[in-house]
């Protein structure tokens, strides 16, 4: 019942969030902080990052030419309109999933994931708005979850950050773990070998540091107080990135924690790109070693992530995804996705994406024809 | 409106002199050319002007006489021989003020060097000329006159559409170089992976079986485009070598298995790509053609043995293209979306 509520909700209330990925370095956009309140982004845009979504990245299309950008961006907030105060930026999301898991087998049942409905709220406090409590609540419906038959009503995020001069800010709550490039696409390689997916957002305190030209979190967590115990993680993580061109951005990052049984560290190595006048390469190389506690057993695990976008027209890209992941270094098993698509913001408000993804398996033992999967989504924020 | 500006500087420019000609025939012949001009009788005041003057002796003309047939052809759209007399005006006229014009130009300091109304207008008339010259003819060498005496027109304020006039020109110019065809090879070493379906006989059976081959290499190669900034065609080739791994089992028992076997061949392309934006990334599609030799060993089991039936192969389908570029630099990305062999090709590629 409460999903239903929430999906009305959904409907009913026009406001504002999200549309600020990573490959908008190719429209110049390096730190995450200059469009999101959490400085390693996810979560509610502030103001300008809805601003900029509505006049320059999204398209235009239903919008008449007498409406200009400088308008779009002013009616981003809050019911179309600019927001009346300083302090109170409610936000809602929807992410829709359409699955094909193998397009050539007839027994592949299409499935249908509501893969993110949340609402948020931020409160900005302080001139120069350097107080920030920000919270997301969210449903995960039982239809779109596996092996059980319960809704998942969980916060996504929330946390107190306060920024004492600009360059340094202090982030207290739950948060997604700072590491790795923070794409919105959870089932990565990049993402699930490390921990890092949809539900791993951790209580803990982040230290952000950051300028024009770099960002520094360092993060020490101590698990998601949500969960029960033994899926609690507790341990600390770190990312660096530094713009050594105005197109170029590198980084590092680390990762240390506890599971119930195990330990896991883990490293990845960065690069983000702008191409042109919109295009984007990012490329992330990650291992991950894990230690049992009672055997001292080891694995280490490495992955590639390369995301590369093509900046069609405003708003619609070409997207080219590639990952490889070898799950244990010692044996040669190789999983491939390499994924064409597309990405399409017709207006302020929508993103659409679809994409083919060629699945392959390179083991020698286990041999898979490969498949290929459909990935329809869809993106909503009024 | 600035024409109508240029026009009224014209008949004061006329008027200064005419009260000392007056008396001259060829003062009336210049008045009447002067009146046929302002009732668009462009031939008729030329025709007038030439009676008057010998043109082929342009030296011994009145400037205002050069100004009058400069102004009249310019009307007439001959460009050619507009900018011809206004060039010869500026010549035997305004040399040193147009030479120090031009060196003020190069460093900037055109304020410094005041120039008279009429200079000014040459400018202004030459700047279109040119203008309408490139447009006609496509040759930079009049986008460049004509970018030039613009500028200087900008700086003396000539008229209220000199800047449109500069952005325009600008603009055709880009559109131009970017519509240019032109030639670009390139070097590539990337890494493949090609799934193929083969076919497993034994030696007792009389159908085959299919297996899967899961071929893996490197690429070297090069390749040719022909194109402008939007869109071109891509003639691309590369030698793979590397090693493939094969199983089969049947409900029974596995039947074949082969691992590092060696795999060479040919992978041979044509296509078409485009750059949206006339950008630094492209996508595109191309036919491949794949040739593919292995050299599969046979498998006993029990006393059956067992053969793959093609140890050469060929394949072709259909090839998505996506690149970008990075100065000289190039990363390209190719997936196969048809056909029974699944390809993937991850290429760095560098352009001459």
């Amino acid at each position: 019942m409460n999903k239903y509520f929430l999906i009305i909700v959904l409907l009913l209330v026009g406001i504002t969030k999200a549309l600020s990925y990573p490959n908008f370095i190719g429209k110049g956009y390096h730190a995450c902080l200059t469009c999101h309140y959490n400085p390693f982004g996810n979560g509610p845009l502030n103001d300008y990052g809805r601003g900029v979504a509505a006049s320059t990245l999204a398209g235009r299309l239903f919008i008449d030419e007498s409406t200009t950008d400088e308008h779009l961006g002013e009616s981003a907030g809050f019911l179309f309109n600019t927001p009346k105060n300083t302090w109170f930026r409610p936000a809602l999301d929807y992410r829709g999933l359409y699955l094909i898991g193998d397009v050539n087998d007839s027994n592949s049942e299409p499935r249908v994931i509501h893969m993110q409905m949340d609402l948020s709220t931020t409160l900005i406090f302080g001139e120069k708005k350097n107080l920030i409590i920000s919270g997301t609540y969210g449903v995960v419906p039982s239809n779109s979850r596996r092996n059980t038959n319960d809704d998942l009503w969980f916060s996504r995020e929330h946390y107190i950050g306060y920024r004492p001069i600009e360059s340094l800010g202090i982030y207290v709550g739950k948060m997604d773990k700072v590491f790795g490039i923070r794409h919105p696409d959870h089932t990565a390689y990049a993402r699930v070998n490390n921990g890092i997916a949809q539900f791993d957002a951790t209580h803990g305190v982040m230290v952000h540091v950051g300028r024009q030209k770099f960002d520094l979190g360092i993060q020490r967590f101590i698990g998601d107080k949500e969960k029960p115990e033994d899926e609690q993680t507790e341990g600390y993580t770190g990312k660096f990135e530094y713009s050594i061109t105005d197109n170029i951005r590198l980084g590092i990052s680390y990762l240390s924690e506890a599971l119930q049984n195990k330990e896991r560290t883990a490293n990845s190595l960065l690069a983000k790109m702008g191409i042109g006048k919109g295009s984007s390469i990012m490329f992330e190389y990650g291992n991950t070693t894990e230690i049992e506690n009672e055997t001292n057993q080891q694995s280490t695990s490495q992955y590639i992530f390369m995301q590369n976008h093509i900046l069609i027209n405003r708003g619609l890209y070409f997207m080219m995804t590639l990952e490889q992941n070898n799950p244990n270094i010692e044996q040669s098993t190789q999983n491939y996705k390499i994924s064409p698509g597309i990405q399409y913001f017709p207006f302020q408000r929508l993103e659409l994406r679809a994409e083919v993804t060629n699945n392959k398996l390179y083991d020698s033992d286990t041999f898979q024809k490969d498949f290929w999967s459909f990935f329809g989504q869809m993106h909503l924020w009024f | 409106m600035v024409l109508k500006t240029f026009y009224c500087i014209f008949i004061l420019f006329i008027s200064v002199n005419t009260n000392a000609q007056r008396k001259t025939t060829k003062s009336l012949y210049i008045k009447k050319a002067q009146k046929l001009y302002t009732k668009n009788k462009y031939k008729s005041s030329i025709k007038l002007i030439k009676k008057a003057y010998n043109t082929k002796k342009l030296r011994k003309m009145p400037a205002k006489a050069i100004y009058l047939l400069g102004i009249n052809y310019f009307k007439l759209e001959s460009y050619k021989v507009s900018n011809f007399y206004f060039s010869k005006l500026l010549q035997y006229y305004y040399k040193k003020k147009h030479i120090k014009v031009l060196r003020a130009k190069k460093k900037d300091t055109l304020d410094e060097v005041e120039v008279s109304r009429i200079h000014k207008s040459i400018y202004y008339y030459l700047g279109q000329g040119y203008f309408a010259l490139y447009k006609k003819t496509n040759l930079n060498s009049y986008a460049a006159r004509s970018i030039k005496y613009l500028e200087i027109c900008e700086e003396y304020d000539c008229g209220d559409n000199v800047d449109e006039l500069i952005e325009e020109v600008q603009k055709i110019k880009e559109e131009k170089r970017k519509l240019r065809k032109y030639f670009n090879f390139y070097v590539s070493a990337g890494r493949l992976l090609l799934q193929e379906s083969l076919q497993l006989k034994g030696s007792q059976s009389s159908g085959t079986q299919e297996v899967q081959s899961n071929n893996q290499g490197l690429c070297y190669g090069a390749g040719l485009r022909y194109g402008n900034a939007y869109k071109g065609i891509d003639f691309y080739g590369c030698a793979f070598a590397g090693t493939t791994q094969l199983r089969y089992a049947d409900s029974n028992a596995l039947k074949y298995k082969q691992s590092g076997v060696p795999i060479a061949g040919l992978y041979l392309e044509v296509g078409q790509y485009f750059r949206p934006l006339a950008d630094k990334a492209k996508i595109g599609y191309s036919i491949p053609f794949i040739y593919r030799s292995g050299n599969y060993s046979d498998a006993t089991q029990g006393s059956e043995t067992f053969s793959i039936q093609d140890p050469q192969a060929f394949h072709t389908g259909l090839i998505i293209n996506a690149s970008w570029e990075f100065s000289f630099m190039e990363l390209q990305m190719k997936q196969s979306l048809l056909g029974s062999a699944n390809i993937f090709l991850l290429n760095g590629v560098l352009n001459f």
